[in-house]
């Protein structure tokens, strides 16, 4: 299909997608949006550097490919690179929904999709304001290599969000409602679950108090568990904060013991839903990393510069946000496994502790972050009243030593990842409810 | 006006950005995109198709389909605006050239402070943005130097200690260096955080600024569901703190004039909050027509979607007062990196800090060790608040400098 230039490695990733976003705004039509387009990233490695091209007309991927190699400088021994090595040779077509009919809600149902929330969010007297959001994206991806890889698979997103503020009390208090799923059944009729979700808000909205600002037990629904894992380990685990450090090196030494006993923590491209990633953007398939098994150290996530450098296995981990970006290592599906409790008996093990349900956002370095939505006291191991928080934190090196309890029960959720300029990249997340004896809440 | 427009929104961008890694250029990526938004108003309805590259008819005809069929309802019809053209763009730099200088400076730190890890990006971008009928309409061009650039100390466990950035039309390496000397060598000398629990703080206004933007949305704040809500007209702050409606790309190079319904200020900015008092929120056509306020170019799209109110770039406008004299004889507190806080429906505000350094006399002294801020909105801009600085202490950025609690 093309033909690569000669002492060099070089690789195209071809995207064509289309998608839609459908948005009622306060009850009012404002988006209805018909996406389409196409693209490649091209890249050329010489053994010492990268030189990479995005370009949108597709037939110039040939005459791209040419001038990226004059930049280059021929490397008769590419082939010998430890990165050139460590890169699979995938070939075939892995198209999950190739025999679905992707097209096959039409525009005027998606319409319906959406506008079947407005009718529940009328019903709430106290509603100020509210965005009804329906976005679906099909993404064809062509991953050919000068190794000889070529390899074709899709991904598929659909999502459902309603952004609404309240007016309870003296202040109004925004909240938001979100659905995350493959396909457009995934989000559609969820009137009830807004209506309850609607109720759930009144009643923190009325009742909220500031918490009094401590350090608390603290017990994470599924959601926002697999925003700590993210956050807290996950970010951590992306190997290419540890190229030529060796003080990273040391301390990150396969087998340290990184948390507590029950504690396992993985990522998996493979599991369907917004992470789902069958190839990374470096033709690697995807695969089972675990990052943390019974509290010890045992993976980390890598592209194949990192791979090669620190001499690990890939782990199909270097994604771009779209072809506009080069690869770089991120997490795709990363989750906290499952413990043997119930979520009562993780509640009754609390005193005094804050439960934290769900969140706006979260980062993290050597202290991570989760900005919470909605939280609610623990007391005598019940909910009790709920709370305003403005920010949950703890350092990260401690707090996975201060689990101490996990749930049967799990749920996965998704988001969106940011770093570096590539933001926001579709990730999910998850896990059960987790118990942690002491977090600082402000 | 006829009953039926073509509109194109078109955004070209040229990019050259390059990845670092243990201070070596391991990536250079090239990118230049064209976005093209076709839309047409017909019939009281707007219908857009985008195209990457130049559109040609058959998106213009998917967009005359789009409008054709019961969709996106337009009563209001497109903008009314005047031709007009604006390039803040600095004269044009070789990818080659560009190249050189960002390796010479990355050697600078190298050599200079080997006990650190320098990484991240560097960029260069040149943008232009045009809104047009039949050929004639608006355009903004501008460009910036970018280096966003990730420091660790290489005793250190932390993923990244430090950063060191630029944002400008131009670029001026003796001043990047000189900036990432004071905050390198501040870095290798502890200090001890000042005595609390209120301390002067002086941080990129953006860190704080984020509540009042969002709090000045049109529609949420005519709804009642901002802060502000019924506030119009009141002094909520500070006699000392005004906040424009940016346009002018004076502080945030590649801002076009106007916005994504070809909206534009006069004189490119206007005030939003003026000593203190609300005077007007922001808005796009629509939100300015039903609340019957003033359209304040806060109109966004997607390239190949329907312009709304989105938001519009916002400055708080700086005093007379220098870093040095804004902070005062005493301590005071420059934090760099302050990630994952947030301010509470009520305005409460409270965050992590994991990079920050003592400050005396506008000099950095040393670095503090991880601590939390805490404060709120009214306060941190009324009583609290000093100004922005008249000098560009923070690598070509003013600085916000306000009174905040350590928690």
């Amino acid at each position: 299909m093309y033909t690569f230039p000669k002492g060099l490695y070089a690789d195209v990733r071809l995207e064509t997608t289309r998608g839609g976003q459908i948005t009622y705004q306060n009850g009012t039509l404002t988006e209805n949006r018909d996406a389409r387009q196409a693209g490649a990233m091209v890249r050329v490695f010489d053994g010492t550097r990268w030189y990479n091209s995005a370009v949108t007309d597709v037939e110039r991927v040939q005459e791209e490919l040419d001038s990226l190699a004059a930049m280059a400088a021929p490397n008769p021994h590419i082939l010998d690179h430890p990165l050139v090595r460590a890169l699979e040779v995938n070939r075939g077509r892995h198209l999950r929904w190739e025999e679905a009919d992707v097209d096959a809600v039409t525009g005027e149902e998606k319409l319906a999709l959406a506008a079947a929330c407005l009718p529940v969010l009328e019903e709430v007297p106290t509603l100020q304001s509210s965005a009804v959001t329906y976005a679906d994206g099909y993404t064809v991806k062509r991953f050919l290599s000068s190794l000889g890889a070529d390899v074709t698979f899709d991904t598929r997103r659909a999502s459902l969000r309603v952004d609404y503020t309240l007016l309870e009390g003296a202040e109004p208090d925004p909240f938001v409602f979100r659905r995350l799923g493959e396909t457009p059944g995934e989000v559609a009729h969820l009137e009830e679950a807004l209506r309850a979700d609607l109720e759930e808000a009144r009643d923190y909205a009325r009742r909220a108090v500031p918490v009094a600002p401590g350090k608390y037990p603290c017990i994470l629904s599924p959601l926002v568990a697999g925003v700590f894992a993210h956050e807290s380990f996950g970010h951590k685990s992306e190997a290419d904060f540890m190229i030529g450090d060796e003080t990273m090196k040391r301390e990150w030494a396969m087998g340290s013991v990184v948390g507590a006993p029950i504690l396992n923590i993985y990522d998996d491209g493979s599991l369907p839903g917004n992470g789902y990633t069958p190839f990374d953007d470096e033709g690697t398939a995807a695969r089972r990393t675990y990052l943390i098994r019974e509290g010890k150290l045992a993976g980390r996530l890598h592209s194949a510069a990192t791979a090669a450098d620190l001499g690990e296995g890939l782990t199909g981990n270097a994604r771009a946000m779209n072809f506009l970006y080069p690869p770089i290592v991120r997490m795709t599906a990363t989750c906290i496994g499952p413990g043997e409790e119930s979520r009562e008996e993780l509640f009754a093990g609390v005193e005094e502790g804050v439960y934290i349900a769900d969140f706006w956002h979260g980062s993290g370095m050597s202290t991570f972050t989760i900005a919470p939505s909605r939280a609610w006291m623990i007391r005598g191991g019940k909910l009790a009243e709920p709370v305003r928080v403005s920010v949950v934190t703890g350092n990260v090196m401690e707090t996975l030593h201060l689990i101490d309890g996990l749930s049967r029960e799990t749920d996965l959720g998704a988001g969106g990842c940011g770093k570096m300029e590539q933001m926001p990249l579709p990730v999910s997340m998850g896990g059960p409810y987790v118990r942690v004896k002491e977090l600082t809440v402000r | 006006m006829t009953d039926h427009i073509r509109e194109l929104y078109q955004i070209r961008e040229e990019e050259l950005s390059l990845s670092v890694t243990q201070g070596e250029i391991t990536e250079v990526t090239r990118k230049k995109i064209v976005r093209s938004g076709c839309r047409v108003y017909a019939g009281g309805r707007l219908g857009v198709a985008g195209a990457l590259g130049e559109p040609g008819e058959d998106t213009w005809l998917r967009a005359e389909e789009a409008a054709a069929r019961p969709g996106l309802p337009w009563p209001r019809g497109p903008g009314e605006y005047r031709p007009r053209r604006r390039d803040l763009s600095a004269p044009a730099w070789a990818d080659g050239d560009f190249l050189q200088e960002m390796t010479g400076v990355l050697d600078t730190l190298k050599r200079e402070y080997p006990q650190f890890i320098f990484s991240n990006k560097i960029r260069k971008v040149h943008s232009e943005t045009r809104l047009e009928r039949e050929g004639a309409g608006l355009r903004s061009a501008d460009s910036a130097v970018e280096l966003a650039i990730i420091v660790k100390h290489r005793q250190s466990l932390s993923p990244f200690d430090t950063a060191l950035e630029w944002q400008g039309r131009t670029w001026d390496r003796g001043a990047f260096l000189d900036q990432s000397r004071s905050q390198l060598e501040a870095f290798l000398r502890p200090a001890r955080l000042p005595e609390g629990p209120w301390v002067t703080v002086a941080a990129e206004p953006g860190l704080l600024l984020g509540k009042v933007a969002e709090s000045l949305d049109g529609e949420d704040l005519g709804r009642g569901a901002t802060l502000f809500s019924g506030k119009l007209g009141e002094g909520l702050f500070s006699p000392a703190f005004t906040l424009l409606a940016d346009r002018r790309g004076e502080e945030d190079p590649c801002v076009p004039f106007f916005d994504a319904e070809g909206t534009a200020l006069p004189e490119d900015c206007l005030p939003l909050i003026r000593a203190g008092v609300l005077e007007r929120p922001l808005t796009d056509r629509r939100t300015a027509a039903r609340f019957g306020w003033e359209a304040t170019a806060a109109a966004g799209a997607m390239y190949d979607g329907a312009p709304r109110l989105m938001g519009c770039p916002v400055t708080a406008v700086p005093g007379a007062a220098s870093l040095a004299e804004l902070t005062g004889d005493g301590p005071a507190v420059w934090v760099v990196l302050a990630a994952g806080g947030d301010y509470t429906a009520a305005g409460d505000y409270a965050t992590p800090v994991q990079t920050a350094y003592l400050l005396e006399g506008g000099r950095l002294v040393g670095r503090l060790p991880e601590f939390a801020l805490a404060g709120n909105l009214y306060h941190i801009f009324g009583e609290g608040y000093r100004g922005i600085t008249a000098d560009r202490p923070l690598f070509g950025q003013r600085a916000l400098v306000t009174r905040l609690k350590l928690s």
